[in-house]
């Protein structure tokens, strides 16, 4: 049962491979540990197809979640886990206070963060409207609902086209709309659907908006030339990035430019006793080993810490 | 016993995290998988006014997403 009387050794805000692999390294050094997570397993559980964990050969976002909670689980007499959001972070002298949306408060000597990112909106008119509505930001939980429609995919990259590999077997046709003349994706990725009829790929396009009436019906873009062109789909997958969760370290530390936190390679961060890992940090590959293997780096990090502070 | 019913697809990771919460709390549920059933994912959006899943229907109430305060407020679950 999490405690708010007790002052935990260290809490990790972060239910994902970070997170988790800071608990399992917290816990095997005895050190008394708080996990606040809103999703167990993380961004991961809605990863679809997974071939590069190393040693799993092929899995999938569920599967590998479940794998990473099972483990924590075994450490659970050391590691309480609160499925919940933490809303802010504040330090007091040598202790930081955590709060969460449930309503609780925690306290810790240190505080590992690995709360990962959330996807990038496009920001323009109608994707609020119809956002749930036929506008999706996670093919892997959405994509089966299209079955023989036809859709769009926004943003080029790996997850772009992983929804486009997704959606093949499912929807009627699928347009790939991507911002410059060459698409970011790995092009072992983009060999699936290169030459599939169903699939067409547009290139230099600038979505202006999206309308529709009870559910999506069109979304519109402007290619170089500056023209406007309509194309008519029931469903829009925007994958055109990912943005930190921040917000309840904004007063704490420093965010970089680009808004994330700068963390070095054993997640020591500006602040004492404040680590993070993975997606969050400006660590260069978001990947899922990476972001495990800097989790560990954290808990390491974190029990070196505590362990001058009792010296 | 609340009549608890779930709208799902198969990949979908909250799907899987709000039934993980159910068997924890020993909640029992039926399962809606909206990929294989037309008519369904229809009800769902109906009932819902959306289309993300999962939606969980608690007696004639209606949540979406793995709103886990939520749930335990309307099922009775005190953490």
């Amino acid at each position: 049962m999490a405690e708010e009387s007790t002052v935990y050794d260290v809490a990790i805000v972060g239910y994902g491979p970070a997170g988790v692999t800071a608990g399992i390294y917290a816990a095997r050094k005895n050190l008394n540990t708080l996990l606040i997570g809103d999703l167990p397993g993380g961004e991961v559980r809605n990863s679809g197809d997974i071939e590069n964990w190393p040693g799993d050969g092929e899995t999938n976002g569920n599967d590998l979640a479940d794998k990473l909670i099972k483990h924590l689980d075994t450490h659970k007499d050391q590691v309480e886990v609160l499925t919940d959001k933490v809303s802010k972070i504040a330090k007091n002298d040598t202790v930081f206070t955590l709060e969460t949306e449930g309503g609780k408060a925690f306290q810790s000597k240190t505080v590992i963060y690995t709360t990962g990112r959330h996807p990038r909106m496009l920001g323009v008119p109608g994707e609020e409207d119809f956002k749930n509505k036929g506008v999706t930001y996670c093919a892997t939980c959405d994509a089966p609902l299209f079955p023989d429609k036809e859709v769009a995919v926004i943003g080029g990259g790996n997850t772009g086209a992983e929804a486009v590999i997704m959606l093949q077997k499912i929807a009627k046709k699928i347009y790939l709309l991507h911002n410059e003349d060459t698409l970011l994706a790995d092009p072992v990725l983009v060999k699936n659907f290169e030459n599939d009829p169903k699939v067409e790929i547009i290139y230099n396009t600038k979505t202006t908006k999206i309308e529709g009436d009870m559910l999506v019906s069109s979304l519109t873009y402007e290619d170089n030339d500056g023209k406007e062109n309509k194309l008519d789909v029931q469903g829009i997958f925007v994958t055109i990035g990912a943005i930190p969760n921040t917000d309840p370290v904004k007063d704490l530390v420093t965010l970089d430019k680009t808004g994330v936190i700068p963390a070095d390679r054993y997640a020591k961060t500006e602040v004492e006793g404040f680590f993070a890992a993975g997606d969050v940090t400006d660590i260069r590959d978001a990947q899922i080993v990476v972001a495990a293997g800097h989790g560990c780096s954290a808990a390491l990090s974190a029990g070196d810490y505590l362990s001058r502070q009792a010296a | 016993m609340a009549n608890v019913t779930i709208y799902t697809t198969p990949t979908c990771g909250y799907c899987r995290a709000t039934k993980d919460f159910f068997k924890e709390n020993k909640v029992e549920y039926s399962e809606i998988d909206v990929s294989q059933d037309q008519d369904k994912a229809r009800e769902m959006v109906e009932k819902s006014g959306q289309m993300g899943v999962p939606v969980i229907d608690v007696d004639g109430e209606i949540v979406v997403g793995f709103d886990q305060n939520k749930l335990s407020e309307k099922l009775g679950i005190t953490s």
